[in-house]
């Protein structure tokens, strides 16, 4: 072989290997590798959490009464609180119902609720991706939510594991509005933020609002709230305002979130 | 392969990675990634091994080929390229550290997060480089 082609043959390997990377990840298959990896590794991140839960477990053994009384207190009063709610509820969902009857609307296709555990996340800082245990079944594209607001969507699943991509991931799109006005915009992740698209600057809601899912596209449940709105811009010769906003639920530190699985027929 | 060590680091390096996700609500380092890049850095030789290991840290931490592989792979060869031109030293390879793990702020990783891995990473390629150069003594 001529002398000077050995100089770049390791190029010619580098760009034949990164080739192969780029065609890789353009196959479907490429695209859920690293979801399947995530769990495959399931099993090891559980084990690894294992001793940090005994500890959980083995530590409520040393509490004192007394705190024990007080949380028990603070329980029930909290109890009290929720049945007053879930009975305002029931009131205002048959409210609804009737009042849907009158305008001869057809209802919004309903939900399973399952909890989860969170068993992991990806390390980035704003935690771009989780991983869950469910103990009921759950699906590819169900919605994932905490006490606060919208997380994301389940990517992918096996057996009781399922990965989470959440709102911050660039390549979901969810529906919003704001209660009580017309607007129909979309939140898009930009990995730490969020990009409010298609907010008209007239009439654009102010910083502070809080965004929530209009149930377009019947993707995830209307009512749930995705983000809270940063900062209003204008775009020179745009109708649309540029929109920075961040996520209103916190799943960094959450230990259980709760899956909203389309209700079969 | 000539030394037992990689059987010893690949797993650490897997128990590392799961570590990563078991634990990624916590400013913590990489440590995956930092036991990696020591191994390639302490020995040229090891990148038969810790390449393929570097693509599944990407895949799974960053769900993507192309964050510290792609850079990795360079390291060797300009390793060698520059140990030939200027002479075996410390000042290229620390340039090639900060080089490789750059894709990390790129991937979401804090700054603090960088530091941390690069804090881990540096004494542990001085500990296996005093090791490889025993065995191979």
């Amino acid at each position: 072989m001529p002398r000077r082609w050995l100089g770049i043959r390791p190029w010619i390997w580098l760009a034949a290997l990164l080739l192969l990377l780029f065609l890789l990840q353009q196959t479907p298959l490429g695209k859920q590798a690293g979801p399947r990896i995530n769990l495959f590794f399931a099993p090891l991140v559980s084990a690894l959490q294992a001793p940090a839960f005994w500890w959980q477990d083995l530590s409520q053994w040393f509490v004192e009464r007394s705190h024990l009384q007080r949380e028990v207190i603070d329980l029930r009063q909290r109890v009290q609180q929720q049945s007053h709610i879930a009975q305002e509820r029931f009131a205002l969902r048959a409210e609804n119902a009737q009042l849907r009857g009158l305008l001869e609307l057809k209802g919004l296709p309903g939900y399973d609720w399952h909890v989860v555990q969170v068993l992991g996340r990806s390390p980035d800082k704003m935690s771009q991706r989780l991983m869950l245990k469910a103990q009921s079944q759950i699906n590819i594209d169900d919605a994932v939510a905490s006490s606060e607001g919208l997380v994301g969507l389940v990517d992918s699943i096996s057996g009781h594991l399922a990965v989470v991509r959440t709102i911050l991931d660039a390549s979901l799109a969810v529906p919003v509005t704001l209660p009580g006005t017309g607007l129909a915009a979309l939140v898009r992740g930009q990995g730490e933020r969020l990009q409010v698209e298609f907010v008209p600057m007239e009439g654009a809601p102010p910083a502070g609002s809080v965004l929530v899912t209009s149930g377009a596209g019947g993707m995830f449940p209307p009512g749930i709230p995705v983000a809270r709105i940063l900062h209003i811009r204008s775009v020179a010769g745009s109708v649309f305002a540029d929109v920075e906003a961040v996520p209103a639920a916190h799943w960094r530190r959450e230990a259980w979130l709760s899956v909203a699985s389309h209700q079969h027929p | 392969m000539h030394s037992p060590l990689p059987f010893l680091l690949l797993p650490l390096s897997v128990t590392g990675l799961a570590l990563s996700l078991a634990t990624g609500g916590i400013l913590q380092p990489d440590w995956s990634l930092a036991l990696l890049l020591a191994s390639l850095l302490a020995r040229r030789g090891t990148w038969m091994w810790v390449l393929p290991a570097l693509l599944l840290h990407d895949l799974a931490l960053y769900w993507t080929p192309w964050g510290v592989f792609p850079l990795a792979c360079l390291l060797p060869g300009i390793l060698m390229r520059l140990d030939e031109e200027i002479g075996p030293g410390l000042p290229q390879r620390f340039a090639m550290l900060f080089f490789a793990s750059l894709p990390m702020l790129v991937h979401g990783a804090g700054f603090m997060q960088w530091v941390l891995t690069l804090m881990l990473c540096i004494p542990i390629w001085h500990l296996l480089a005093r090791i490889y150069d025993r065995q191979f003594a």
